[in-house]
Order: C-alpha cells, then structure tokens, then sequence
C-alpha cells in the first residue's frame, strides 16, 4: 500500500505543479463568475442559469483538465524512461498504475472542490436556498472526472498525448450518446438490434453521472441513482486500469 | 527596429482592432435588425440525444437567444424564429416554466397559435407554474377573443399552487364584467404586478397605457359630440375642435378612427 501511497503522492504533487492546470483552473473560476452576466439578461431566470452554466462549466473543464493531465502521465514516464525504473524495483504494474490514478484522482478533487468553493455559494447568495442537489451533481460530475482519467491512462500506455487526447473525446462523445442505441435497436433487423443491444450494454454510459437537469429544478434524488452512479465508475475504472496494466505487459515493460 | 517604432505599431493595430469590431457591431445590429436575417435554428430531435448531456446549459442558452432575437430591433417585427427557439428551450429542458408562458404572450399574433401549442405542452407536462396558464388565457382574450377558453385558463391558473391571490379575482370576476377593455386592463395589470421580467412587463405597461388613451379619445368623442352636435369621424377633429393640443401617439403604432356611435376603434 505505502508504494501506492508514495506513488499517488508525488503524481499529485507533479500534476498540481503543472502550469496547464493552473492556466485551465483559473479559467473555469472565471467562467463561473461569468455565468452571473448571463444570469442578468436572463428575463428573472438567473438562478437557473448559473446553476446550469456553472455546472456545465465546471464539468467541461474538469474533463480538459483530465485530458491534458491523464495523456500525458504515463507517456511521459515511458517516453523519458523512469517508468522502466520504478517498474524494476519491487513495483508492479497494477500498483504503478493504481497509484498514478490515484494522484491524478486527488488532482481532480482538489480542482473541484476549488470550483465548488466559487460555484456553491454564487448560487446560494442568488437563490437564496443551499444548492444541495447542485452540490449532489458536482459529485457525480467528480464520479465521471475520475472515469475519465482511468480511460486517459489506459490510452496514455500506448498512444501519444495528442492521439490519446482524440480517443479520449471520442470515448465522451459516444458515452454521452448510447442512449441513442436501444431506440436504433428498435428499427433495426434482429441480428443488429441485438449487436446494438450488446454496444449499449458493454460502452461507458456517461449519462449515469448525468444529474444535471435535476440540479436545475433542485429535484430528489433517489438513493439508488447514487449507488449505481458509484459502483459504474468503480467498474469501469477498476476495467481500465486493468486493460492499461495489459497493455504495459504487452509493451514488455 | 527601434523599440519605439514596435510600440507606435502595436498602438496602430490595437486601435485597428477597435475600429474594425466597432464597424462589424454596426454592420451586424443593421443586418439583424433587417428583414433578411432569419437565424438558423437547430432541430430539437437531433439535440436531445446529442447534447454531451448538458440539455440544461443548452437550453439556458436557446431562452438567452430567444431574448435577444426578440430583443433586437428588428424594423419589420417578424420574430419567425422565436417559436423555434422557445420550442428547443423547452423540449432539452421540459421542465424549465417560463419559456411556456413567455410563448403564449410574446408571439405576434400571426404566430400566436406557434405560442399556444408551445404553452399548451407545458400545462400538458403539468408544470406548475400558474403563469403558463394566465398568459393563455389573456391571450386568448386579448388576441383571439375567444371567451371560453381564456375562462378555462383562468380558472386553472387560478387553482395553480403558488397563484398569486389577485389571480383568484380575475378569474371570477372574468365571466362577469361586461366591458371588454375594463376586462383586458385587469389582465395587463395583473401580468404587471406579478411579472418580473423587464419584456413581458414593458409589454403589460404599454398595453395600460394604451387602454388610458382610448378612455381618453372615448371621453374626448363625447365632449366633441356635446359641442358639436355629432361624434367626431377622426382623431384629428379633437385637435381641430381644441379638445386635444395633439394627438398622442399609441405604443403600439395603430391607426385609430371613431366608428358611428362615437367610440374609438383600431382602423
């Protein structure tokens, strides 16, 4: 555990030095104080606007953010060799890669906590009310974040940062998009409603972390939609950690 | 070059880039506001199933645009493409209220059926929100002069949670005043008193406005017609007849004229 630990530490460490988070987290602090300038031509809707451009926001820059960190953590180290020296020690490929994510992971919560710290209290002093379900969303936003950085790695193993970067929002397009294959599925022949059946059921659905239409209306959120929204990115970065760990095997590294 | 030479140049450029921003927003503002401008509007289909789920910035974004389309100063008033808009805010988010009453108020009266549909699908979805239902029904007054069905909306807006209690007196009262324009100043007074969005309550404000000069021409008529023997043909014979010092111009435009009895009509 304590290499992991050492690990995570010092990818955090790296990450939050870097300047391209700074430049990317000073500018979604910006957007988000932004969003009260949309709220002012909004016809009395501006609660709503900033709840939902805030989101939005902070979402979109939590993925950039994610993407130009996460294509470059394992490519570096590959590229300027250290990877061959950690993994020469008495370090496997699962913990190196365990605590990479870990880092990078704790990147992305300190970015959106710093978010949050700026977005939360904007809506409460417009709406009068503690935005809990906004709150509730920027946690399942973090659940996707965190996805995201599992699949940046994995594609960091064997792609370049720009080819990694390109996978990565072609991944997000079709996450956010599967919803479409169950409907496809139903004017389609037997033989490909079932392939599209099948794509629907194995591809990262993004939209589970998607609670951003109730953060609008500040609607319930049933417990199950937590539980499940947890355990889908538990899976699915346990899966691609374990798929990156493949690939460095089959790199022979 | 001198370091001078590269300051004078970089002031020359950044004065260039103001000047050209400025004659690109003249341009633009005079393009908007002609008749030749017609924005290009997504299809609400393809957009609900690819947003990158984000249907409620997204539709934030339609609403902001259906104001500023509506809000531009289009010279021939032909807002072909506001229903489009309201349309996309309220189907990527079908539980944001107010694009629904907006639509039934604000359209122009040839697209005002565009409106009805939109605010008809948000009472459908049982939004709740008594403001969706209210404007129906003054339009349905002011508009179509369809008495039964601005009476259902009332009533229903009346029976909305969160209904203001003035809402509860119009509604009863409406099936009971005689006088059309008595009936239509309660309506715009009440969107003026309950709304809080700077359009919907400049539109209420220019319609009492305009019910005080129609009192006033009618008042006027019966003045003309108690020195003169006979009701006045035109506005002008007020002013002729110096009952008037000029003729008020109305918000919205409109020719008027006095019909047989006297009373002021829209020509």
């Amino acid at each position: 555990m304590s290499v992991i630990t050492t690990i995570a530490k010092n990818t955090f460490k790296e990450t939050v030095r870097d300047r391209i988070f700074y430049a990317i987290l000073i500018l979604s602090v910006l957007f988000i104080l932004g969003t009260t300038l949309f709220g002012s031509i909004s016809l009395g809707q501006d609660s709503k606007i900033i709840t939902d451009f805030g989101l939005a926001g902070i979402y979109l820059f939590s993925i950039v953010i994610a993407i130009f960190l996460g294509t470059n953590l394992i490519y570096k180290e590959l590229e300027q060799r250290t990877a061959y020296i950690i993994l020469s020690k008495a370090v496997t490929r699962t913990q190196f890669l365990v605590g990479k994510f870990l880092g990078l992971a704790e990147t992305m919560l300190v970015a959106n906590l710093i978010m949050a710290l700026v977005y939360i209290p904007l809506i409460w002093v417009v709406s009068h009310a503690f935005p809990g379900v906004a709150l509730l969303a920027v946690g399942f936003q973090l659940l996707e974040t965190w996805v995201f950085v599992a699949l940046t790695i994995l594609f960091s193993t064997f792609a370049s940062p720009v080819a990694s970067a390109i996978y990565s929002i072609i991944v997000f397009i079709i996450g956010h998009a599967v919803g479409i294959l169950p409907d496809a599925a139903k004017k389609a022949s037997p033989a490909l409603a079932s392939f599209y059946k099948a794509l629907y059921y194995v591809l990262p659905n993004l939209e589970k972390f998607n609670i951003r239409l109730e953060a609008s209306h500040a609607l319930a959120i049933p417990p199950y939609l937590i539980v499940f929204a947890g355990l889908y990115a538990l899976i699915f970065i346990a899966l691609f950690l374990m798929l990156a760990a493949i690939a460095l095997t089959a790199q022979d590294i | 070059m001198k370091k001078h030479y590269l300051i004078i140049i970089i002031l020359l450029l950044l004065t260039a880039v103001v000047l050209t921003q400025l004659g690109f927003d003249k341009q633009s503002k005079a393009f908007k506001a002609s008749a030749a401008y017609q924005p290009l509007v997504a299809s609400s289909d393809t957009l609900k199933k690819l947003n990158l789920g984000l249907q409620a910035a997204l539709s934030d974004y339609f609403w902001l645009q259906a104001i500023q389309y509506y809000g531009g100063d289009r010279a021939d008033h032909n807002y072909q493409k506001l229903a489009d808009y309201l349309d996309l805010a309220t189907e990527l988010d079908p539980k944001f209220s107010y694009p629904y009453a907006f639509a039934a108020l604000i359209l122009p009266s040839e697209k005002i059926d565009q409106g009805y549909a939109i605010a008809r699908k948000g009472i459908d979805r049982r939004i709740p929100d008594w403001q969706i239902a209210y404007y129906l029904a003054a339009s349905y007054h002011i508009y179509k002069h369809d008495k039964p069905e601005a009476a259902k909306y009332f009533d229903l807006a009346a029976r909305t949670p969160g209904a203001p209690s003035e809402l509860q007196t119009v509604s009863a009262a409406y099936s009971a005043k005689p006088n059309a324009r008595q009936t239509a100043r309660a309506i715009w007074q009440a969107i003026y008193d309950s709304s809080s969005d700077e359009l919907t309550r400049g539109r209420a404000k220019n319609y009492l406005y305009f019910y005080q000069l129609l009192d006033l021409f009618d008042q006027s008529s019966t003045v003309y017609k108690q020195k003169n023997g006979q009701w006045p043909k035109q506005l002008n014979d007020l002013v002729n007849a110096d009952i008037l010092r000029s003729v008020p111009e109305n918000p919205f435009g409109l020719s008027l004229t006095f019909d047989a009895d006297g009373r002021v009509v829209i020509e």
